[in-house]
């Protein structure tokens, strides 16, 4: 991250990205409230704590829905695009799927992958299982 | 808010300029709301408005701008910032401050436009500055996948509205046809040539299941309107529409929720259930309603969530006419967003502009017989946080 200005919000984000290149999808728990939750936080939604710990997810998850787009910034076109219900955590996640749209179906079973940007951080697409 | 009158409404030309002045549209929208307003402009005591745009940042302290451009020394400024509700939230603090004696007339104004995305990269210099713009928008994790407009969210709810409901293709086409039938009628439109559902599924697919005639245009525009006390505003005419009853509510989710399903809107409900509540009315005695629908899936679903129809049976309600003009339920006379125009921050004041219009019995060709109660609504996100607020004839 060159320059003053982070590319992202919050540094549970900043956390986030940079456990994707190690190819660890993260997240983080509330011991107390004995609740993980997607995305990433500093701090407990629920109870307002702050005595987080950061867990590794299975990475694994189903398809809730998705969709297609034809104009993005850094990728080829066009990208199937899926809200993925992540296992082992309350919280849903917005990604690529690596797979033909027409392939592609609600409820399907899918894990993460990861792709290297030349534009930024690792970022996450799914695939089917 | 009892006693607060809508006394006066203006609005510009809707659609897509060449060439943006930042301020011009508001002064433009301004000027004409106080005009219609038949008060005086010293009568102005508060003025305020929403952002510019999205994804604009270099535009800034409008309302304090504009308060010495049109030399108004008023009470109090400021400008609400919630994305489509905006300025529904501005003007329910100009209208409590009416019902509070504090001030007799107050102002709320928007005028909105973005760059086009063509000169989004020469006016921002580079990606990383959109992606932090993007980032203020939709939030850290998704606009490094490409989500600069909000169509991906609203394709996805969609596509579990019609897996849940089992609402087709064919049905959600007939929303836009019907709009464009309103929008024939009203010369402010923005599109006015008559389509048909076969010409919506024929264009090309942006984000599947919405295409291209079921996504509200780009467009820039502004609008204005002046709030009084409704014993002033009856002062100087004769009929005016008071507020009745209005109602807001925000789920705790941005754009795509990260928790409950994408396939309801739980605010929507929420506000309409306050405001019908606080004018001891319901749908079915509404006689003209606005509905905020960025995209035709979720156009029909608000309708849904607002109470008009029942759960899966809008798309048929429309199809069936009974939403048009001269249907028992008239939605978006004015076109909607899809046809009408869609500059996000002002939809809410143009949708104010409509009903009164309708109200007042000046619709012309699109007027709805003995128009006596409006509903407008309004929603920021995707369907994030609601407002809806309902004006009766007096």
């Amino acid at each position: 991250m060159a320059g003053y200005l982070s590319e992202l919000e919050e540094p549970a984000a900043e956390r986030f990205f940079a456990e994707l290149a190690n190819e660890r999808f993260m997240t983080t728990r509330c011991p107390a409230c004995a609740n993980t939750f997607f995305p990433p936080r500093t701090v407990c939604p629920d109870c307002l704590g702050h005595e987080l710990e950061w867990v590794e997810l299975p990475g694994t998850g189903t398809v809730y829905a998705f969709s297609q787009q034809h104009h993005a910034m850094y990728y080829k076109k066009p990208d199937v695009v899926a809200a993925v219900d992540l296992d082992g955590c309350e919280g849903r996640v917005f990604t690529l799927l690596d797979a033909a749209f027409e392939e592609v179906e609600i409820g399907m079973p899918v894990e993460v992958t990861y792709i290297a940007s030349p534009f930024g951080p690792t970022v996450h697409r799914f695939r089917p299982v | 808010m009892k006693g607060v009158a809508i006394a006066g409404i203006g609005m510009t030309d809707i659609g897509v300029f060449d060439h943006a002045y930042p301020a011009d549209l508001a002064v433009q929208a301004i000027v004409s709301a106080i005009k219609d307003s038949r008060l005086e402009k010293e009568e102005i005591q508060a003025l305020f408005g929403t952002p510019t745009g999205y994804m604009v940042d270099h535009h800034k302290f409008e309302c304090q701008r504009i308060a010495e451009y049109l030399r108004m020394p008023v009470r109090a400024t400021g400008e609400f910032d919630c994305g489509g509700t905006s300025a529904m939230t501005a003007l329910r603090h100009v209208a409590l401050e009416i019902a509070a004696g504090r001030i007799d007339a107050g102002l709320v104004y928007s005028a909105h436009w973005e760059l086009p995305p063509n000169r989004m990269r020469v006016e921002h210099g580079d990606w990383q500055h959109i992606v932090r713009l993007a980032n203020a928008v939709y939030g850290s994790y998704d606009s490094r996948f490409g989500v600069l407009a909000p169509l991906q969210y609203y394709a996805m709810c969609q596509q579990r509205y019609m897996f849940e409901t089992g609402v087709t293709d064919e049905q959600v086409a007939w929303l836009p046809v019907v709009l464009r039938d309103n929008a024939s009628k009203n010369p402010a439109a923005f599109y006015r040539e008559p389509i048909t559902v076969e010409e919506v599924l024929a264009s090309p697919m942006l984000s599947p299941p919405i295409h291209r005639l079921e996504a509200c245009p780009m467009s820039a525009g502004g609008a204005a309107v002046v709030l009084a006390s409704e014993e002033r505003a009856r002062q100087v005419r004769e009929s005016v529409p008071v507020i009745t009853g209005y109602g807001e509510a925000h789920d705790d989710s941005h754009f795509m929720p990260s928790i409950g399903d994408m396939s309801h809107f739980p605010c929507a409900r929420r506000s309409a259930s306050e405001a019908f509540a606080e004018a001891a009315v319901g749908p079915a005695d509404i006689d003209v309603a606005e509905v905020y629908g960025a995209f035709a899936g979720a156009e029909l679903m608000c309708y849904e969530e607002l109470g008009f129809f029942g759960r899966g049976e809008a798309p048929a309600a429309v199809e069936s006419g009974r939403t048009r003009i001269g249907g028992d339920m008239p939605i978006n006379t004015s076109g909607g967003r899809l046809s009408l125009g869609h500059p996000a921050f002002a939809t809410a004041l143009l949708e104010i502009f409509e009903v009164v219009t309708q109200l007042r019995g000046e619709a012309g060709e699109r007027q709805v017989p003995g128009a006596g109660r409006g509903l407008v609504h309004a929603e920021h996100g995707m369907v994030n946080g609601s407002v809806v607020m309902i004006m009766e004839r007096s």
